[in-house]
């Protein structure tokens, strides 16, 4: 289909799917009204209504986002993505238990060879009811992958994401618990001294193991913290990297890859793209994980024409933030290469403070 | 009593919560110094590796740069002279001995014929490798005495820092002579 055709699909949809909700608007009143058939009836009408609107938007994808990868000099293939084990050696996520990969986008961006698609990860969990218990597919994270292949090695390894996301995720809660009991503990034991008659000798035992259960709570927590990612954790100089990103490897590696000039690509894109990021640079590949729905979103509202010139700019332009850390990689990689970086290995002069 | 039970009860729990700011005050400016000491133990290390590569560059170059004795010679003095020292007078020599590498590094352009040895080649790159090194670890340092120097500063650790006898520590600077950033673009045209 052309952009004229879907364009009047477009007016066709918007129309048929307006009518379709005013309707579904109206029965639902009827409804209120002690009418359930017409509440039914509009429930009926209105999924109708958005599965017009979905069609139209699988529609237009499927004839548009095709064009467009050709038209910036990329393969595009809808139905296949990048697969599980390429995704998994980015080392930027546990292995899941479910993993979904479509909108496959290959090719060059300044001459850098890229694969880019839309994954979504999941986790089973277990769902009881009464005493059936079920298997459910969680999604806990959908996003693009980009996989950038770099001309050069890079030693070492590192990887960062969005400030403090992993630490929260597994520390908070326990210690939350853990201070909860133990102030519930405190007050039971000081109304007891303060009403209920009890010596503060005989309290005393009660506090002490109070105020040490917490101690090795927190010790406990700080040192799974300290182990899981603290001693990994690289402090860098970038006050805004800092305040984006949390950076985790070796102490010397991982300053190695993330200069200065780098860090500072880094805090462009996230600011561009406005969404978390995360990454990771390993041997001949950079990585990079952005958290969002969808790449190509099509507002019924939006003339065609316009929703193609919109996917374009974004497109080339993330694209072109995305290399442009690239090109500070292959940058910083060629000036080590002939030396231009000596001459910050400069001899441990001390200033005078 | 029950006057009495509440005093006793809240002079006890501030009490606990003085002893529990002075452990973790405590055990925060003893993580930063022992955090500065390893940094600085990684400079070191780099800088050690980085020493015991110059006399096989030495070796390497000595044939082909004949011109260039004098040079040579000073930069294998400085490296005894920075491995025999320590202290201030340490961090001298490894600043002069840097100094003289970056003067062999600028002379190697006028001798082509080094560039078809595999030796020397293995050895810039290892040398290349040595100082980018040098560089990420001295950047660790310097963090790790910003965050040293600030708890110096701050309350609840300087007293304690005080009565450890701690004092702040000074962080790496670079040179006047190498602040002007280097011109890639001249040098990609190499």
């Amino acid at each position: 289909m052309s952009p004229a055709e879907l364009e009047v699909f477009r007016k066709r949809t918007l129309l048929a799917s307006g009518v379709l909700f005013s309707l579904a608007g109206v029965l639902f009143l009827l409804g209120l009204g002690g009418r359930g058939w017409a509440f039914f009836l509009g429930v009926l009408l209105a999924l109708f209504a958005r599965f017009l609107i979905k069609a139209f938007q699988a529609g237009v994808k499927e004839a548009l986002v095709a064009p467009l990868a050709e038209a910036l000099g990329f393969r595009y293939s809808p139905e296949r993505g990048l697969s599980r084990e390429e995704a998994l050696a980015s080392g930027l996520f546990p292995p899941p238990d479910g993993y979904e990969a479509e909108d496959l986008v290959e090719g060059e961006v300044s001459g850098i060879p890229f694969a880019s698609s839309d994954i979504a990860l999941y986790n089973k969990v277990e769902v009881k009811s009464g005493n059936v218990s079920t298997y459910q597919y969680q999604e806990f994270f959908r996003g693009t992958l980009y996989r950038f292949h770099l001309s050069f090695s890079v030693e070492g390894e590192v990887r960062f994401g969005p400030r403090g996301r992993r630490i929260q995720v597994v520390h908070k809660a326990a210690l939350f618990i853990g201070a909860f009991i133990v102030v519930i503990g405190l007050l039971m034991v000081t109304v007891g001294v303060l009403f209920g008659g009890v010596s503060i000798r005989d309290a005393l035992p009660f506090y002490a193991f109070l105020v040490l259960f917490f101690f090795m709570l927190l010790a406990s927590t700080l040192r799974r913290k300290e182990g899981f990612e603290r001693s990994k954790r690289v402090v860098l100089e970038s006050p805004e990297f800092e305040r984006l990103y949390d950076a985790y490897g070796d102490q010397i590696e991982a300053r190695k890859l993330l200069t200065p000039r780098l860090q500072e690509a880094l805090v462009r894109l996230r600011k561009y793209l406005g969404r978390p990021v995360w990454g990771a640079v390993r041997g001949n590949d950079l990585w990079l994980l952005v958290e969002g729905k969808d790449r190509f979103p099509v507002p019924i509202l939006r003339p065609v024409g316009e929703t193609l010139e919109a996917w374009k700019a974004r497109y080339r332009a993330e694209l072109l933030e995305a290399s442009r850390v690239v090109k500070v990689l292959r940058l910083e990689e060629e000036a080590r290469r002939r030396g231009a970086l000596l001459g910050e290995g400069e001899a441990p002069q001390t200033s005078k403070q | 009593m029950l006057l009495m039970n509440t005093l006793i009860l809240v002079f006890l729990v501030f009490l606990g919560a003085l002893l529990a700011l002075f452990v973790w005050a405590y055990n925060t400016v003893v993580a930063r110094k022992n955090q500065v000491e390893n940094a600085f133990g990684t400079v070191e290390a780099q800088l050690k590796r980085r020493r015991d590569l110059i006399p096989n560059l030495v070796e390497a170059v000595k044939q082909y740069m004949a011109h260039e004795r004098d040079l040579l010679e000073r930069l294998t003095r400085l490296r005894e002279w920075a491995e025999r020292t320590q202290g201030e007078e340490h961090l001298k020599a490894e600043g002069e001995l840097s100094q003289a590498l970056r003067q062999v590094w600028a002379r190697l352009e006028a001798y082509p014929e080094l560039k078809a040895s595999g030796n020397f080649l293995q050895l810039q790159a290892a040398l290349t490798e040595v100082e980018d090194s040098i560089a990420a670890a001295r950047r660790f340092y310097n963090q790790a005495v910003t965050e040293y120097n600030n708890v110096l500063e701050q309350i609840p650790f300087a007293p304690i820092a005080r009565a450890m006898g701690l004092a702040r520590k000074p962080v790496f600077t670079v040179p006047e002579e190498e602040r002007a950033a280097p011109d890639l673009g001249e040098l990609f045209r190499r």
